[in-house]
């Protein structure tokens, strides 16, 4: 079941790029998941976004999700570069997303 | 739980050595602020700033965000342990210098960028006399990535001032000690980092499932408190919610006690519109100080912006603004911090824990262990004050996490000794 974001649930403390790297490699680091913070402190506009297995992104903006078709690029979508590298979201395998188990604001959810 | 080594800056030569974070120093001391005070007791003679993580920063143990800089404070001559918070601790560690000594003066103003396990002494003329917003922005552009955490002072602290505050990010935090004053005697404008690295544990699944475990304690203590209104129950915050716009944690940790305010366009706007739409309040007891006065939220906010600008503590500035309309305020604050505008010591805060030992930062409280130890591990103190630390779960994850074995005295017993 795809994962689902209410992004203005969303704090900022960044524990689901932590659980989905931890999931991937068994360390702590934020540079593996495929699933990524997006954060502007200055404006406070931050969202999450995640890399899905046909390289599609799901987008989770304050002002609503969007899809963003592979190839295709958005005008801030400097910031979404780093996750085009990583591998897709494969919702952890049929487990519970570590993501979803994680986050304590509950916006992420599976279902 | 640590990667890279000791880093040691002379900036006096601009040479920046490294050694290892040897096995020793960390069963003893476990990290935070129990290895700063074995680093600064070390580098005594050389008066020097230790910037160090706790062993938890940068995981999944809810509430470890904290950094910790230890130093002698120039409002009473002390060593004393500075808080910060938001990222800059996991950003620190996951660049491979986990600990920093700097010491000496840098002969022109520079800033200390710290990555992949590189260190660089760089220039800082191009931003000495910008306000801290502006440094910010100006090394991340020139270092290409929009997450670099940023320690950095404004003009009070290249004035030398005592009064000054060193500045994470935009904003107003946990230093109220003067360590602002302490990087302007440096000539150190800025300390930048991004981390890259990984952070390897002794046991994978028990520290997962410890983590969860710390997590759904967390959570429930919490209740669904949030926003700088659940630091402190029943402070008076005035109009404060008609300038909320969302609640914001600090990296790992499950409690969003800072509350970003917009005054510069409507609160409920979502998108990105203005590039400077308003401030985070995380200081509340700066932000209280400068409400004094009858002020509204929004225009102490507005001035707690300006204190973060001009790198000015703002609780020391407060008692000069107050009962002034803002226009003047905004004036008085910059010439207090361009002219000779001392502070008179570290400003009391009621309900701070052990003030003589740390920054003022937590106005809830807390046990003196309990804090004592969450500047060990790398929890943030208001975290800790907040939901309480369980000591036996903390020997649990530190045998998780790095295979040490320690009892809950064990812990109390380091605690105490970090304590003045």
């Amino acid at each position: 079941m795809p994962i689902r974001i209410e992004v203005l649930r969303c704090m900022g403390c960044g524990l689901c790029e932590l659980a989905c790297s931890y999931r991937r490699e068994k360390v702590f680091t934020a540079m593996r998941s495929s699933i990524m913070l997006h954060l502007d402190d200055k404006r406070n506009y931050f969202g999450v976004m995640i890399k899905l297995p046909n390289d599609d992104l799901v987008l989770g903006r304050p002002e609503g999700l969007e899809v963003q078709l592979a190839g295709q690029s958005s005008e801030d979508g400097a910031g979404a570069k780093p996750i085009l590298l990583r591998e897709a979201c494969d919702e952890c395998a049929g487990d519970r997303p570590h993501c979803v188990a994680i986050c304590p604001a509950e916006c992420l959810s599976q279902g | 739980m640590y990667t890279g080594s000791i880093l040691v800056v002379d900036l006096s030569t601009g040479e920046a050595s490294e050694r290892e974070l040897d096995d020793a120093l960390v069963d003893s001391r476990l990290g935070g602020a129990a290895v700063n005070l074995s680093l600064y007791e070390e580098f005594k003679d050389k008066d020097p700033v230790v910037i160090g993580s706790g062993l938890f920063t940068g995981s999944m143990v809810p509430g470890c965000a904290l950094c910790v800089v230890t130093a002698r404070s120039p409002l009473n001559g002390k060593v004393m342990h500075s808080p910060l918070v938001n990222y800059l601790g996991a950003e620190l560690k996951l660049a491979g210098f986990p600990f920093v000594v700097l010491h000496g003066r840098s002969e022109a103003p520079s800033y200390l960028w710290l990555h992949d396990e590189i260190a660089d002494v760089l220039p800082a003329q191009a931003i000495w006399g910008q306000d801290t917003w502006k440094a910010v922005d100006y090394i991340r552009e020139e270092q290409g990535e929009e997450r670099i955490q940023v320690l950095s002072i404004g003009r009070a602290g290249e004035n030398r001032l005592s009064s000054a505050m060193a500045v994470v990010d935009y904003w107003s935090e946990g230093d109220k000690v003067g360590l602002g004053k302490r990087l302007g005697e440096m000539n150190l404008k800025a300390i930048a980092t991004r981390g890259m690295g990984e952070l390897e544990v002794d046991d994978p699944e028990r520290t997962l499932g410890l983590c969860r475990r710390a997590m759904g304690a967390a959570r429930s203590r919490l209740g669904g408190a949030k926003g700088v209104d659940s630091l402190l129950p029943g402070a008076d915050l005035g109009d404060l919610s008609t300038i909320r716009h969302r609640d914001i944690a600090c990296s790992g940790c499950p409690w969003p006690c800072r509350t970003f305010v917009k005054y510069n366009e409507p609160a409920t706007v979502l998108k990105e519109e203005l590039k400077e739409p308003g401030m985070l309040v995380a200081d509340l007891s700066g932000f209280l100080a400068l409400m004094e006065g009858g002020r509204s939220a929004a225009d102490a906010a507005r001035l707690l912006e300006a204190c973060s600008r001009l790198g000015l503590e703002p609780m020391a500035a407060a008692a000069r603004v107050k009962g002034i309309d803002l226009e003047e305020s905004r004036s008085v604050l910059s010439s207090l911090a361009s002219g000779g505008f001392e502070a008179r010591g570290i400003p009391s805060v009621e309900g701070a824990t052990c003030p003589g030992t740390f920054s003022p930062f937590a106005p809830n409280g807390g046990e003196k262990e309990v804090i004592a130890l969450s500047y060990v591990l790398g929890i943030c103190p208001r975290y800790s004050a907040k939901v309480g630390l369980d000591f036996e779960l903390c020997a649990e994850l530190i045998e998780a996490t790095t295979g040490l074995e320690k009892g809950a005295n064990e812990l109390r017993d380091l605690a105490n000794s970090i304590i003045r």
